[in-house]
């Protein structure tokens, strides 16, 4: 292939890299950078204070209207959002791990992956020897 | 329908009826003047269901029988109007050592905790919503409003037919009450037969009539009838001065409440023991209490007729904590009585949507003056309550109110104009001026 089309294995590093959950530092006023369990504890707690906000003046009722059975219902809340965001963040875990592990015990299997830069048509096709059929009466 | 199990062992109480304890133990006593009536040394100390209510958990530790004894007994006084009926409830009451519940009024539920008359802002209210009380019928008795006073007054008469069955199953203490949802059809055919109401609210009344009565389960032990003669009835009436009330309530009037207790009567009689006395002349207390002392009101038999069915056919403990937690909460009677009755084909009933958003406008700007409902306002003195509010059916602080329509109604009732306005910060005083 011509050395204009290959990239240095450093550039594809990079490039594999550079968007990556966890590989940004950790803004507040991003939740995009939070972890997994924090962005789904903070929806279910915005989402039910939103609900129960509305609720209240919906019905004619100040914030402490029913508030210790609320705090608890909120606290519940916030629990499965950190949960489905642990079990997001465990999920992804797993399956990086599976993979990785098929791959070392058959490593034949992926030996393209290294051909990063792409393999001549010789390396690719299979051999073909030409067999006209009309010509049969020289065989 | 809860303790409904406890019907089917209602059978088998009846057939065992010669087995009853009373029988072989001791005398079965019925009613006992207060001096002489004797609780059990083991009776519990009454349940406070108005600050407490009563849900299914309270009876795991308060049992609804052991509140019973002799003088746990629902007794009606019934009677025309000026018969004399709440003299006698109260003497009756105070010898046998029961509770008084006075006949309703619609001053119960027209002057909130906060002492706020709603009378006081009839003019800023839409015309709908000021409903007229007693007196107001009295002045103007074929305005287009009595069929819905007529209404709110059966629909409040139910909450306290409840609210004495919730006094004797949490207290033990009988309970002596004026009239009855069962009886308060005998003023819908008085305003019929003038034309105070239409036909068509008349129809509609009998039809909720048919489909609330059998939510109150409980029939009372003993109707007690005043027949005072209407001409004597006139006389006390002009006795209390009241010239509309005397205008109003004419002979006619009188002869026809009088007439359909009759049919009152006739439909008491398959359940409750009637005591009915002449009342020309204001009979004596004491031979009413000795009358009532000779009744015996503990006797059922499955094979010989209704009387007295529904308190003796509940069984064990769950269908008693069943029914008390029914009548205490009044939810679910209020559904299975009210809800899902359509209202469109009666036009005295009807309220314009508009009208109840300005009601709302009105609540919230002049009469309680927050955006917040009955007993959530800080500034008129309430408290943080409320705050392990777990009861169900209404959003009061607390868990027993005793007419729907008092207080608990306005957190139930929404309009489109209050629902994003929940300041009411488009509220027009001119409304109610404008043409419709």
């Amino acid at each position: 292939m011509a050395d204009s089309t290959r990239v240095s294995e450093k550039e594809i590093e990079r490039r594999e890299t550079f968007i990556r959950a966890g590989h940004r530092a950790r803004h507040l006023a991003d939740p995009f950078t939070w972890s997994y369990p924090l962005k789904g504890a903070s929806a279910m707690l915005g989402i039910s204070l939103a609900s129960v906000y509305l609720q209240n003046r919906w019905n004619k009722k100040p914030y402490y209207y029913a508030i210790v059975p609320r705090l608890l219902l909120i606290g519940a809340a916030t629990a499965a959002g950190y949960a489905a965001g642990a079990l997001r963040e465990r999920h992804y875990q797993t399956r990086d791990a599976v993979i990785e592990h098929y791959m070392k015990l058959h490593p034949e299997d992926f030996d393209h992956f290294n051909d990063r830069s792409g393999r001549s048509f010789s390396q690719v096709l299979l051999p073909w020897y030409p067999r006209r059929t009309q010509y049969t009466r020289y065989d | 329908m809860p303790g409904s199990m406890s019907k089917l062992g209602g059978l088998a109480t009846g057939l065992l009826a010669c087995s009853r304890s009373g029988a072989l133990s001791n005398q079965v006593r019925g009613v006992v003047h207060k001096s002489l009536l004797r609780l059990p040394s083991e009776h519990p100390e009454p349940w406070d269901y108005k600050h407490n209510g009563f849900n299914y958990i309270d009876g795991l530790k308060d049992d609804t029988r052991s509140h019973f004894h002799q003088n746990s007994k629902l007794i009606v006084v019934e009677g025309n109007i000026g018969s004399g009926k709440t003299t006698l409830a109260k003497q009756l009451a105070d010898q046998l050592g029961f509770v008084h519940f006075p006949e309703f009024r619609m001053d119960d539920i027209l002057v909130d905790r906060y002492g706020n008359d709603l009378r006081n802002y009839y003019n800023k209210f839409p015309a709908r919503y000021r409903l007229p009380d007693i007196s107001m019928f009295y002045k103007n008795p074929s305005g287009e409003l009595s069929a819905a006073m007529q209404d709110r007054i059966f629909n409040c008469r139910f909450d306290q037919y409840l609210n004495a069955l919730a006094h004797i199953l949490n207290t033990g203490q009988g309970v002596v009450l004026e009239r009855t949802p069962h009886s308060d059809f005998v003023f819908a055919n008085a305003m019929r037969d003038k034309n105070y109401i239409g036909h068509e609210y008349f129809k509609h009344y009998y039809f909720v009539r048919k489909n609330a009565l059998p939510q109150l389960h409980f029939w009372p032990h003993l109707v007690v009838y005043l027949n005072t003669p209407t001409n004597k009835c006139l006389e006390n009436i002009k006795r209390r001065g009241n010239t509309d009330e005397i205008a109003t309530v004419d002979e006619r009037y009188l002869k026809t409440i009088e007439e359909s207790y009759k049919d009152s009567l006739r439909e008491y009689r398959n359940h409750s023991k009637i005591l009915a006395y002449d009342w020309t002349k204001p009979g004596d207390t004491d031979a009413v209490v000795e009358d009532i002392e000779r009744l015996d009101l503990d006797f059922f038999e499955w094979h010989s007729g209704d009387v007295m069915e529904e308190w003796n056919t509940i069984v064990d403990s769950v269908g008693w904590n069943g029914w008390r937690q029914y009548v205490t909460n009044k939810y679910d009677a209020r559904m299975l009585a009210f809800d899902g009755i359509p209202k469109h084909e009666v036009g005295e009933l009807y309220t314009n949507p508009r009208d109840t958003g300005h009601f709302l406008h009105v609540m919230r700007k002049e009469v309680l003056k927050s955006p917040y409902g009955y007993g959530y306002i800080a500034k008129n003195g309430d408290h943080q309550a409320g705050l392990n509010a777990w009861h169900t059916g209404h959003h009061l602080p607390e868990p027993w109110y005793e007419y729907y329509f008092r207080e608990a109604y306005y957190d139930d009732l929404t309009s489109h104009e209050t629902s994003l306005d929940l300041d009411s910060d488009s509220y027009d005083p001119d409304y109610v001026h404008h043409h419709h």
